[in-house]
């Protein structure tokens, strides 16, 4: 048992803390861990609070600019591709990305009735110019029939890259789109199309420091503050609000 | 003069400054810790899977009921009776991307809300209205307050002022940083540190 006079020292001045930590020690470990994890994480709570503000109006409105997207076609070695993952380190080469792309290897799409082609050429003809044809017509109307295909995709919150390669064809479609500085915070805010990187470690950091900064500061509240009754209240007030959304029914 | 407070300008060091940023820093503090919970646990169980404490899926409840010719006057006839039938609390409304039709009749009302939801579906040659409950757990609904679905609007005008609230704490914070904490410079590494990390992802294009 600590000495009474330390603890009722320690519960004057922070009516909040509770009695086993309300020691002169213990107030300035609390104090300065609040201080050191605050300015850790203060441009993390400005970039959060600013997209969190945005994503709770999404349904309403949207801040910046949709990513502008771009669709060009590259020439395709004339060895061709073995496997998406060939295709991936070409695209790499050629423009330099730095994320870990997504690779898939796509059946051959079917194609609608109706259309121009004849039937009973596609499935015949399986030798790579043959097959380079509907390709180039892929590119212009993505619904017509064309052959097996490898992609590979990449994402970033500045923006997004994929390329196209129709088994067989002389070219690549390369889509390529970048977003705006309000998209990018939303997206980290979310962390869609971060994985692998670090993003996912610092958002789980920032709500344990989150956490703590919460609970910390409820024990750091002092009488200077304000009366610990009112403050208390206002605690109790806000968990009771809280907690009748969660109750509450549809 | 010695800056108690290394990153607050000179100026600005006046015992009532100071007592003021302490007190609006510890009222916004304490307004927002509840929230702040509240946010960094739901972010937690999003980013790890519910610490597998939510493997259990709830089932829905069906009911049906029957419904009156009176009450297919309108959509708004039919939101109304459904609303009595099922003893929803919200008025209802359409569900998202969804346009009622008159002819040919087909009616849906959402009843929504951070926890359960009620879909009510009435088409042309239905004998009776289905409702279909979908019960969420307290874990799911813990993390859709998080996202603001189905959350009614005054959830969202307390998440605003939670946001601002944030970005005041993280401001009077950094003023507020004094000698007493540490070093000065260990603090602007730190805090250019994590600027320069952020800023490598907002910068990161594929």
């Amino acid at each position: 048992m600590m000495s009474s006079g330390q603890e009722k020292r320690g519960l004057a001045s922070h009516p909040l803390m509770p009695s086993p930590i309300a020691t002169p020690v213990g107030v300035r470990w609390v104090k300065k861990t609040h201080a050191w994890t605050g300015i850790v994480t203060a441009v993390l709570a400005l970039t959060f609070a600013w997209s969190g503000f945005m994503l709770n109006h999404r349904t309403h409105f949207t801040l910046g600019l949709p990513a502008q997207t771009t669709q060009f076609t590259i020439p395709a070695p004339v060895t061709g591709f073995a496997s998406p993952q060939e295709l991936a380190d070409f695209l790499d080469a050629e423009f330099g990305l730095r994320t870990n792309p997504t690779l898939a290897s796509r059946e051959a799409t079917t194609q609608p009735a109706g259309m121009g082609m004849g039937m009973g050429q596609a499935p015949a003809s399986t030798s790579p110019a043959a097959a380079g044809v509907p390709s180039a017509a892929a590119g212009s109307s993505p619904s017509a029939a064309r052959g097996p295909s490898f992609s590979a995709s990449w994402q970033a919150p500045g923006g997004d890259f994929s390329g196209e390669w129709v088994l067989g064809s002389s070219e690549i479609a390369v889509t390529q789109s970048e977003r705006g500085f309000n998209r990018i915070v939303n997206r980290l805010h979310s962390g869609r199309g971060l994985e692998g990187g670090g993003w996912h470690f610092i958002i789980s950091a920032y709500a344990v420091m989150l956490l703590f900064l919460s609970l910390s500061g409820v024990m750091l509240w002092s009488r200077v503050s304000g009366p610990a009754r009112v403050g208390g209240g206002l605690l109790g007030a806000s968990l009771v609000l809280i907690g009748a959304w969660i109750v509450i029914g549809p | 003069m010695v800056k108690a407070h290394p990153f607050m300008p000179g100026s600005w060091q006046t015992p009532t400054f100071l007592k003021w940023l302490r007190r609006t820093h510890a009222w916004m503090g304490l307004g927002g810790a509840v929230a702040g919970v509240l946010f960094s646990i739901t972010t937690l169980f999003m980013e790890h899977d519910d610490f597998g404490l939510n493997d259990e899926a709830v089932p829905n409840t069906v009911m049906e009921f029957a419904v009156p010719n009176s009450a297919l006057a309108s959509y708004d006839d039919f939101r109304a009776y459904a609303r009595e039938q099922v003893g929803a609390r919200r008025s209802g409304g359409p569900p998202r991307n969804f346009t009622p039709s008159d002819d040919p009749l087909d009616y849906r009302v959402r009843f929504n809300s951070p926890g359960d939801a009620i879909d009510v579906q009435f088409q042309a040659g239905d004998e009776v209205a289905q409702a279909v409950r979908t019960n969420r757990s307290f874990i799911d609904t813990l993390n859709r307050l998080h996202r603001a679905e189905g959350g009614p609007l005054g959830w969202r005008i307390l998440s605003d002022a939670y946001t601002g609230a944030l970005v005041v704490l993280a401001l009077t914070g950094v003023l507020m940083w004094s000698r007493l904490h540490g070093h000065r410079l260990l603090g602007i590494g730190l805090f250019s540190g994590m600027f320069v990390f952020a800023l490598y992802f907002m910068t990161l294009t594929p």
